[in-house]
């Protein structure tokens, strides 16, 4: 069985030739290249791949048509700076009409749409930050690891909210480049203003309050806030312990309430251990786990420290 | 009462005594009107695994006990 890997390129000449190292002997690789001015394009070609350059900025319409370009029923999409782990999980996986795969960065995973049949007529959606038009679908257990974050589509973004004025999900993006840039006034505007037109409890809106909880918790110091969305969070989906964890750091760190902080760590590994594998939700493993019980002994600790400083009466 | 003023009014019970079997009793109650049946069971198991606390649900499948876990 043979699938088709695509790609989209510009300038990755660093990481393009372990990633398609990783993917060869799968079937055909397919590259929309988006003007590389490095040896992007010769290392590709020397490893077998077909690459189309392109001035095509939309990065959907790029994928759209190198899947038309494909012979191969079978699909399959990876990031020029990932790695898939094991070649024959995905030769596995490519049951139904389409799977996820986990992509791992650090400690976290994200369920990602990568695998799927070209006849199940899936298409790309989006000019940037694309995926496939399904909204549910069997993750199999298929590992691709990203050793960088995606790089930053700033111009892109700015361009699809000039096209698309009234779309919510640029805002969405823009807000998460905020976020990981650091910019953490910046992203609780936009992030404030994205829930403020997205009206549906859509897993970007939660997402979104809960990186709120922590920012304002951990970098804007305001426990109220933090905990409203942390609660917002926690009545959709109390059984991720990332929310568990969000609404235990503002009793921890803000309220110093280190009993009901301990309840609410504790909560978060006894329910997050209920949360299905089959979930399409991003999973931070550290707070299922380690983080809490970290949390949990200093606690106690300060529990205990605190009992032995008040004064007998 | 609505469905979101209910589920907030019982989590902001929970922040009040998050040490009180009643508001996880809640939870479970609430999740399980809402057909969401994995949660309403996680919260089954806390009510037994905290508090000792049999819920019926527990009992639905055969094979899933709180013993197995």
């Amino acid at each position: 069985m043979k699938i088709t890997t695509q790609l989209l390129t510009k300038d990755n000449e660093t990481t393009i030739a372990k990633t398609l190292s990783s993917v060869q002997d799968l079937g055909n690789i397919v590259i929309g290249d988006l003007g590389s001015s490095d040896r992007t394009i010769e290392i590709a070609e020397n490893m077998g791949a077909k690459v189309f350059k392109t001035i095509e900025t939309n990065r959907s319409k790029i994928r759209n048509r190198l899947i038309l370009e494909s012979t191969d029923d079978w699909q399959f999409y990876i990031e020029p700076w990932e790695i898939l782990t094991d070649k024959e999980s995905l030769k596995g996986a490519a049951q139904g009409d389409c799977q996820h795969v986990l992509v791992m960065q650090g400690d976290t995973f994200t369920k990602e749409l990568r695998l799927w049949k070209k006849s199940s007529g899936f298409k790309f959606v989006n000019p940037v930050y694309e995926h496939l038009n399904a909204e549910h679908g069997p993750v199999s257990n298929v590992i691709i690891y990203s050793k960088n974050s995606s790089p930053i589509f700033l111009e892109d973004l700015m361009r699809w909210k000039e096209t698309d004025p009234a779309a919510a999900a640029p805002l969405y993006y823009q807000a998460c480049i905020n976020l990981s840039s650091g910019n953490y006034e910046q992203f609780i505007i936009l992030a404030n203003h994205y829930l403020f037109l997205e009206q549906k409890t859509i897993r970007p809106v939660l997402m979104t309050k809960y990186y709120l909880s922590i920012i304002e918790c951990h970098q804007k110091k305001r426990a109220n806030i933090a905990l409203q969305h942390a609660l917002e969070c926690l009545a959709v989906k109390p059984l991720m312990a990332e929310f568990w964890c969000a609404l235990a750091d503002v009793y921890y760190f803000r309220i110093k309430d280190y009993n009901k902080a301990q309840q609410f760590y504790e909560n978060a590994i006894e329910l997050g251990s209920h949360r299905r594998q089959d979930d399409l939700w991003p999973i931070d493993i550290s707070k299922y786990k380690k983080y809490p019980e970290q949390m949990i002994l200093s606690c106690k600790k300060i529990r205990k420290e605190t009992k032995i400083i008040l004064p007998i009466p | 009462m609505s469905s979101i003023d209910k589920v907030s009014s019982i989590y902001l019970n929970l922040i009040k005594n998050p040490h009180a079997p009643k508001v996880y009793r809640e939870l479970r109650d609430y999740y399980l009107s809402k057909g969401m049946k994995e949660e309403a069971k996680a919260f089954a198991n806390l009510l037994y695994n905290k508090y000792k606390e049999i819920s019926p649900i527990l009992d639905e499948d055969n094979n899933t006990t709180v013993n197995e876990r």
